[in-house]
């Protein structure tokens, strides 16, 4: 009995002293322990990863999958350099009227793994990357797949970094529409009760919604919204999406727009941290 | 033990969640955790508890001690009616993994909440809440059933009745 009375007040003053840690300590104590379950992380993905191959090998026999890795960051490389062109061809345009001069600065990326999907707590739209400060990769960096946006690097240890997906209703960017320039606020959704959650939504969120955009301006459905660099996380010219349905905000001030995101986030296996 | 653990917390992990039970995760740990408050003392209990919290929220988001504290109440309550029931008994495990699945996201929501680090909607926090009364329901059993057997695999069973003996 008096045994059992020891145990609880060593485990009641362990749990007071874990939640009142100072933030710089309890960093200190996540980030540790998760560099030294990476390598955990790292065999459960390779495992998983190997089954994929496997069950993809057996339905599509041919292809191996480093070349596909290869293929995906050439892809990847060559359309982010088409896009830097197409944006600096629209600018080049612009400053030759305003007679101005700007720098453009090329964005430097590097290559990551998704060691975790999904977040072990279910209350996040997260996933954990095989690279971290060891890398260059910092707290608060854009995250770009082939297609698009996925999000934005938060607590990044040594060894890994967690990105919080776009699609977390904590997730806010500022973005605007390709077409015509309007500015507004992107923020994830998360898991709506209301649109329609079915077994297709394993992994798939609901879409996010731009919110803040004028009344007065002209948004169609399938419109291009892309990230407008004002927010300082994500650099200007990421894709993140096409809007599929524009409605009035509930106090008839702003219109939001829903938007499908470009970035296959079920699918994610490869992304790119681009590096400020 | 943290054979167990490390090894639950892979696979809550690795498993998806599913939208229309509100995102909510397979509870794994937390099922490792009753597995000790029903079968061992109370030293392992809360060892046990403690470290599958803390797992859980070093491979979170949560702030450091939310799930440590949740799991040691819940390990604590279970372990505390253990003698009043059947401890074998497979209706048991449901309905002990469902509602301290239910109870302890529940817990998380207001703690969260309370911290300004979740944004959602009452309707969404219901459907969690049903989909981890109904994923505890079904997980606890499993993981009680693998727990059971490879305690008898690596011997312990036989060593704590051996050790029982003992005066």
């Amino acid at each position: 009995m008096r045994e059992k009375k020891y145990f609880i007040v060593i485990f009641l003053v362990a749990v007071i002293i874990l939640l009142n840690l100072p933030p710089v300590a309890e960093w200190r104590v996540k980030a540790f322990s998760r560099d030294n379950l990476s390598p955990f992380q790292n065999m459960t993905s390779s495992i998983s990863v190997k089954w994929n191959s496997f069950i993809s090998y057996m339905k599509n026999p041919g292809r191996s999958g480093e070349e596909k890795k290869n293929l995906i960051e050439e892809v990847t490389v060559l359309r982010e350099r088409v896009r830097s062109l197409e944006a600096a061809e629209r600018e080049n345009k612009e400053l030759r009227k305003q007679l101005g001069f700007m720098n453009t600065t090329k964005r430097k990326m590097i290559l990551c793994e998704v060691i975790a999907r999904d977040e072990i707590s279910g209350w996040w739209q997260m996933v954990t990357l095989n690279k971290g400060m060891e890398d260059g990769i910092a707290d608060g960096m854009a995250v770009i797949s082939i297609n698009g946006v996925v999000g934005k690097t938060i607590q990044v240890s040594k060894r890994t970094s967690d990105v919080l997906l776009v699609t977390d209703p904590n997730c806010k960017a500022a973005c605007k529409f390709s077409r015509t320039g309007v500015f507004g606020v992107m923020r994830g959704g998360g898991v709506s009760v209301k649109s329609g959650t079915g077994m297709e939504m394993l992994y798939a969120p609901a879409p996010f919604r731009m919110d803040y955009v004028s009344k007065e301006d002209d948004v169609w459905v399938h419109d291009e919204v892309v990230t407008s660099g004002l927010g300082g996380t994500f650099p200007e010219g990421l894709m993140i999406g096409h809007v599929s349905r524009v409605d009035m905000d509930s106090s008839g001030l702003y219109q939001r727009a829903e938007v499908v995101p470009a970035a296959n986030l079920a699918q994610l296996r490869y992304v790119f941290v681009v590096l400020k | 033990m943290m054979f167990m653990l490390i090894g639950g917390a892979m696979i809550q992990t690795a498993i998806p969640s599913v939208g229309w039970l509100g995102d909510a995760k397979l509870p794994v740990l937390l099922a490792v955790a009753l597995y000790y408050a029903l079968t061992r003392n109370f030293a392992l209990t809360m060892s046990a508890a403690f470290f599958a919290g803390f797992l859980h929220d070093v491979l979170s988001l949560m702030p450091l001690g939310h799930s440590v504290f949740c799991f040691c109440v819940a390990a604590w309550l279970t372990g505390y009616f253990k003698n009043l029931v059947l401890t074998d008994s497979l209706f048991t495990t449901i309905i002990f993994g469902g509602i301290a699945n239910a109870v302890i996201t529940l817990s998380f929501c207001l703690m969260l909440f309370q911290d300004g680090a979740i944004v959602c909607s009452l309707g969404w926090i219901a459907l969690k809440t049903v989909g981890a009364l109904v994923l505890g329901m079904v997980c606890t059993p499993v993981v009680f059933s693998l727990a059971g057997r490879l305690d008898k695999l690596v011997g312990n069973v036989e060593l704590e009745q051996s050790l029982d003996g003992v005066e």
